[in-house]
């Protein structure tokens, strides 16, 4: 017979026991902080991992935080919307701004991003770039775990505390802090110039470009479908209209954002132009219809998206890959939206009214352009087909 | 609310023992009754409020029919509404849509669609509740309040997934006075069970599950490696979920002086697959047998009568597990093979090996488990055909430099699990396997138990490497059926 002490002992000390492990645990991931999620400024300041973990990162930041202005979209709009820290333009219209932009985020993921920000940031201007790749219905995940990021911000913070995971990446981040700079600035935006071009750096610009563009005729445009029997892209954009209807506090700007016109090949192949033209004008439809509000769009055919490429190791003037522009064209899409200060063609105000004679003169230029550039794409339908 | 999960650990546990035992202790034994019935049903509601109104209404037309049969004549028409309202319940949130697709496909109607949710644990509580009447029938069950039988359905621990329990087994562990203390022994061993059911829950079955998800999610042309892979990941998986999910309800039940019946005891290493069948989801096998197939006539009755009776009763077995052809089949296979095991041992039969039988005993389960798990009969036989290796066969990359020219005749490379799932999840394959067949059951564990060092460690062990990766929440197979 086993004395009833000793079974009490043993729960007394188990209890005791976990309570001590896990404060340990919890200690250490809230004091190194590998992801950026406790601290704004960290005691350990460089944290390259939160490059791999922006969900959770931007999304802490927007629960705790005020901005007057935040950019939602993709990593297009975190690469392009970048600004120095005292730069007057910004400041004069978001004094303070974040750019909460994910790396392939899709509609699902902006929809629930839009609803922390208005919920907890309480911004004054939001700016959506919107892009066909966050429609492709068959990359989403409903049951994506990472959607309590967004759900349950106060929850995520608790319970990483007690992350195996984040434990694991603290020793990362130690190592990793004295060789890495962060990926990002305090803003949320791309420290593009010191770390994007580290590991392309000496690479052929045009390699550059076949790289990305296969990678989007694999990956992002693969299996594209506007919905599945899970999920249909259009009823998120459609809530996203709606919680901006219901918020006329807060000023909204829905754009396109830009991306070299070799891209829309790649759309072509997977996709059909058809398709293109279908989304763009249902885009402005859905938005005319509730919102009266136009959408610019900064893709298609315009000065800016038809830069040419060619073999050769400089960087070139607006683009860093065929899918992300340069901070300066970022610019150029705020000074249009907020200055109406147009850089040639490039941007254009699309509602129903001028929806279709938009898109018959895109065909026109890409006629144009094609006749020029068919060398060119003929290279690129070779390589993406591995022909 | 999730057993795996930071607010059922951490709050909701604590919550309910220390209010439950502080409610006992200043002699409120009747409100500590109603405080776990509250907690258990705010436990339900917790994902899905609007079934809670399901369950209520189930619970409270199933006591009104128990206590009339209990108490008035006409006994069998009493418990054969309350059987039809269980069976209506059941049948209208689970099977609705699968009879009303068959029907449109071969009859060409255009019955409508409901896409229902199923309620969380239905199979569970209907079936619970059919057996209490068929005991009230049988005046096996005794006269409770309405609070100690709201108690016995929604019972936290064994609420969603079982083990479905008798109404004997349950209410006079409620009813006594002994059960109201704390009892040291029961709370450490529940700990101890509780981690343990947690562990094979979130590290063995979860990972085994990123395999079998990876495998199943496309199974044309699936290759001979890829198949096995995936399809002993699920079998693991399957047994590893629901066997850890019934020792976290069984170590629950102790916190509360409950011993809740064992579901699971090692089932793998039995030798044929009616032993299997008595320790594997051992509840509802008790619940098939008792109210399924000794009705139906049981053992005596003729042998190809009693034939027919197990192979209804598993087919029964099946389509309790879901609605879809696949879980048909997968109950005609258990019912065949329990048929082909009685005629085997009647003809005097005899495999003499024992790891032989546990090898053509498990293959056998194994088998089934590929139907079980795939989403669509034709993705069953994707998988059985690749398992045989009538679609390709792909050699992991890293078996390149071992490979002649010649081979490149019969295999080829590029096994997609392998190259694109994490070597560790390989490890817990082989480490489930291992424990599977090898480890001892957690009845024994739960036997062995001492409040010693040793054990203290291993608890520690197995509750904190789960509660640290506790973050990739998953949902309990069981649930969904």
């Amino acid at each position: 017979m086993i004395d009833e002490n000793l079974y009490k002992n043993f729960t007394i000390r188990s209890l005791i026991l976990v309570f001590i492990i896990l404060f340990i645990i919890g200690f250490l991931n809230y004091y190194f902080d590998p992801y950026g999620i406790y601290f704004d400024q960290a005691l350990n300041q460089n944290k390259p991992l939160v490059n791999t973990h922006t969900r959770i990162h931007k999304t802490q930041k927007i629960y705790l935080n005020h901005y007057d202005c935040i950019f939602l979209g993709t990593s297009r709009v975190e690469g392009s919307l970048v600004f120095e820290k005292e730069d007057p333009f910004i400041k004069k219209y978001c004094p303070t701004y974040y750019n909460a932009g994910l790396s392939a985020a899709n509609v699902l993921e902006i929809y629930h991003m839009l609803r922390l920000a208005i919920k907890y940031s309480k911004p004054k201007k939001i700016f959506y770039g919107i892009d066909l790749a966050q429609f492709n219905a068959s990359r989403i995940n409903l049951n994506d775990s990472s959607l309590n990021y967004f759900n349950k911000p106060f929850y995520t913070r608790i319970t990483h505390l007690f992350s195996y995971d984040m434990l694991k990446d603290i020793s990362k981040t130690i190592e990793l802090s004295k060789k890495e700079q962060n990926f990002y600035d305090a803003n949320g935006s791309w420290n593009i110039e010191q770390n994007y071009f580290i590991k392309f750096r000496g690479i052929d610009i045009y390699k550059i470009f076949l790289i990305t563009e296969k990678a989007f005729y694999e990956n992002f445009y693969h299996n594209f479908k506007f919905n599945t029997n899970n999920i249909d892209t259009w009823h998120y954009y459609i809530e996203i209209i709606q919680l901006i209807k219901n918020h006329k506090e807060i000023e909204f700007y829905l754009y396109i954002n830009p991306y070299h016109v070799r891209l829309i090949e790649v759309e072509d192949l997977r996709i059909g132009s058809e398709n293109l033209d279908y989304w763009k004008q249902r885009l402005v439809l859905e938005t005319y219809k509730n919102l009266q509000m136009p959408i610019y769009d900064f893709s298609g055919y315009n000065n800016i998206t038809t830069e040419e490429i060619q073999h050769t190791k400089e960087h070139l003037e607006f683009f860093y890959d065929p899918s992300h522009v340069k901070k300066i064209v970022g610019r150029y899409i705020l000074e249009y939206i907020l200055e109406n200060k147009k850089r040639n063609d490039f941007g254009t105000k699309l509602d129903i009214h001028n929806i279709q004679e938009y898109l018959e003169h895109q065909r026109e230029k890409q006629k144009r352009w094609r006749e020029k550039h068919s060398k060119e794409i003929q290279e690129l339908k070779d390589f993406l087909l591995n022909k | 609310m999730l057993f795996n999960s930071f607010e059922f650990i951490f709050l909701f546990v604590p919550i309910v023992f220390f209010v439950y035992y502080l409610l006992v202790y200043l002699n409120y034994v009747r409100l500590s009754r109603i405080w776990l019935v509250i907690s258990s049903l705010f436990f339900y509601s917790y994902w899905k409020l609007e079934y809670l109104p399901l369950i209520l209404t189930s619970i409270i037309v199933n006591f009104l029919l128990g206590f009339l049969i209990s108490n008035y004549q006409h006994k069998k028409i009493y418990l054969f509404l309350g059987i039809a309202f269980n069976l209506a319940i059941l049948g209208y949130y689970k099977y609705y849509d699968f009879i009303a697709e068959n029907i449109n496909l071969f009859l060409e109607h255009k019955l409508p669609l409901l896409h229902l949710v199923l309620p969380l644990g239905i199979s569970f509580f209907t079936f619970q509740q059919i057996a209490y009447l068929v005991d009230s029938y049988k005046g096996e069950t005794k006269e409770y309040d309405f609070f100690g039988y709201c108690l016995f359905v929604t019972f936290f621990p064994q609420l969603i997934a079982g083990p479905i329990v008798h109404h004997k087994e349950m209410m006079p562990q409620f009813e006594s006075k002994e059960n109201l203390k704390i009892n040291y022994k029961n709370i450490s061993s529940g700990l101890f069970l509780f981690s343990i059911g947690l562990y094979k829950k979130v590290i063995i079955a979860d990972s085994l599950g990123v395999i079998a998800d990876f495998g199943y999610s496309n199974t044309q042309n699936i290759s001979l490696i890829d198949a096995w892979l995936a399809s002993l990941s699920y079998t693991l998986q399957v047994y590893f979920d629901f066997s850890g999910y019934s020792d976290m309800a069984v170590g629950l039940g102790r916190l509360f002086n409950i011993n809740i019946v064992w579901n699971f005891d090692a089932p793998f290493k039995t030798e044929n697959i009616q032993e299997l069948w008595r320790k594997w989801h051992i509840t509802l096998s008790r619940f098939l047998r008792d109210y399924i197939y000794i009705p139906l006539g049981g053992s005596k009755t003729s042998p190809l009568r009693n034939h027919f009776n197990l192979f209804i009763t598993f087919l029964i077995g099946g389509i309790w597990h879901g609605a879809g052809w696949t879980y048909i089949i997968w109950g005609a296979m258990n019912g065949i093979g329990l048929i082909f095991h009685r005629v085997w041992r009647e003809l005097g039969f005899e495999i003499k090996n024992k790891l032989l039988s546990i090898f053509i005993n498990f293959l056998y389960f194994h088998i089934g488990a590929v139907f079980f798990r795939a989403d669509t009969v034709q993705n069953a036989i994707d998988v059985l055909k690749g398992m045989v290796g009538l679609n390709q066969i792909l050699l992991p990359e890293f078996l390149k430099n071992y490979l002649s020219n010649s081979s490149y005749k019969f295999v080829n490379l590029g096994s997609s699990i392998l190259n694109n799932i994490h070597a560790d999840y390989g490890l817990y394959l082989i480490f489930g396997l291992l424990v599977a067949f090898l480890g001892k059951s957690s009845k024994s564990l739960a036997e062995d138990f001492r409040p010693n060092y040793f054990y203290l460690l291993f608890t520690l062990f197995l509750f904190i490497s789960s509660v640290i990766n506790l973050l990739k929440v998953s949902k309990f197979l069981y649930f969904n059926f």
